[in-house]
């Protein structure tokens, strides 16, 4: 009991001398040697990053310094806004051309069409479509301008009645032409 | 000693030329088939040739002499595709030699002169350029046709020009008006709208004339499809029949 009452008057003694005793300033780098001697904090990067994002800065610069830049800026909104180059013609596109030769009473054994668009080969026979009376050969061409005949029974070298244009061959004989422009009009 | 020196080089120069050109001799084809393959002559094209003499059916003179327009082709740099071409359908016809062999020759002075006419218009050539306009000179379009257009669109930018040369030779080959041909061009060209489907304006033209409708009113339409932008197939709608009855016969035929 007596203890506890002498700690108590101790502690105010304590008291009233820290209240009463003279302002003093700490040692020069006290700070400093306490920051030091505390471990580092380790501050996640997406902290730092947003620290970094939302924290204000100011830019200052001068009209000389800012025009390089947006004339940069300027030809890259160019590069990515301008029209990009027209799309090339489909050379390479197939159109649907249709090849026939009327004859109602299958008097050839064998038709085939040779022309610009087979090097002149007969390789590609015609079938006879009894309904139709007619040779007939459906074929897929590249858009261009092609010459060819029918070649009847092997030998026989018949121009198309109905080309859509024919001109001479140079030997003696006529060949039949045939546009394909690419489209899907094409009625022979 | 010197007429006897001077007759030793002549035959020594006639012996050098004949050993240079045996095709154009009519000379050895297996010489005039290696100069060949080595120009690039398609090895289609010389397996035909050697199957043909190897049956019977064409003989080695005949071989040669079909050989030496390519050779000539091949010397000036001239694209060998179309001579090749018409090769192939003369053999497949079944013409004689010395009949394909002038047509060949023809041909390739058509290229020659064809060249001429783009390098004094444009100042330079294309293959696909020479191909347009030395097959528009062996299909009979007149040359001034030609040089018309160089004088006037020379300078146009590709594909457009291509496009307007391919006008010129199809549209002259079917006996279109050459100034409605130009008339057409000079309008796309101004409106900056001539696509590459104008290049086969020349069906429209041919499905018109079987439907009875005159030159000069393809050419209106297809001028004012080429001012309004549109493409050719307006020129069809404009002219009032449908794509799909260009033949000009009726359906089912």
């Amino acid at each position: 009991m007596q203890s506890e009452e002498r700690a108590s008057r101790l502690n105010e003694e304590i008291e009233r001398s820290v209240r009463t005793m003279a302002e003093q300033s700490p040692p020069d780098g006290f700070a400093a040697r306490v920051m030091a001697s505390l471990p580092p904090r380790r501050v996640p990067v997406r902290t730092r990053l947003r620290l970094w994002l939302t924290r204000p800065r100011s830019l200052t610069f001068t009209p000389l310094t800012a025009a390089p830049a947006l004339v940069l800026a300027a030809g890259l909104l160019f590069l990515v806004l301008r029209p990009g180059p027209a799309p090339l013609p489909e050379r390479d596109a197939l159109s649907p051309v249709r090849f026939v030769l009327y004859d109602a009473r299958r008097s050839a054994s064998s038709v085939a069409v040779i022309g610009s668009f087979n090097n002149w080969r007969p390789t590609s026979d015609m079938r006879y479509d009894p309904a139709a009376g007619a040779w007939v050969l459906e074929a897929r061409l590249p858009q261009g301008e092609y010459e060819y005949v029918f070649m009847v029974d092997g030998k026989r070298i018949v121009p198309d009645p109905r080309a859509q244009a024919s001109r001479d061959d140079g030997f003696g004989n006529t060949n039949s032409i045939v546009y394909v422009g690419g489209g899907h009009e094409q009625a022979l | 000693m010197s007429r006897r020196f001077s007759t030793f080089f002549v035959l020594a120069g006639l012996l050098a030329w004949l050993a240079a050109t045996p095709a154009l001799a009519g000379g050895s084809f297996a010489a005039a088939a290696g100069q060949a393959r080595r120009c690039g002559v398609s090895g289609e094209v010389m397996n035909t040739l050697s199957a043909r003499v190897a049956q019977g059916s064409l003989d080695e003179a005949g071989a040669g002499s079909l050989l030496a327009p390519l050779l000539e082709a091949c010397a000036d740099r001239l694209p060998l595709a179309p001579i090749e071409d018409k090769l192939a359908e003369g053999l497949a016809k079944n013409v004689p030699p010395e009949r394909i062999a002038q047509v060949l020759a023809r041909r390739v002075a058509d290229y020659r002169r064809g060249r001429e006419l783009l390098a004094s218009g444009r100042g330079g050539e294309s293959p696909e350029n020479l191909v347009v306009l030395g097959e528009g000179l062996a299909m009979g379009v007149p040359e001034a046709d030609f040089a018309a257009y160089l004088a006037a669109f020379g300078k146009l930018p590709e594909p457009t020009f291509l496009t307007g040369l391919a006008m010129v030779s199809y549209q002259g080959q079917a006996g279109f008006p050459p100034d409605l041909t130009l008339g057409v061009i000079r309008q796309g060209a101004e409106a900056g709208t001539l696509g590459d489907g104008y290049r086969y304006l020349v069906r429209i033209i041919l499905a018109a004339r079987r439907r009875g409708l005159a030159d000069a009113a393809v050419a209106d339409a297809a001028r004012a499809a080429l001012r309004d932008g549109k493409p050719v197939t307006d020129v069809v709608t404009r002219l009032g029949f449908t794509g799909r009855s260009l033949s000009g016969l009726p359906d089912g035929q």
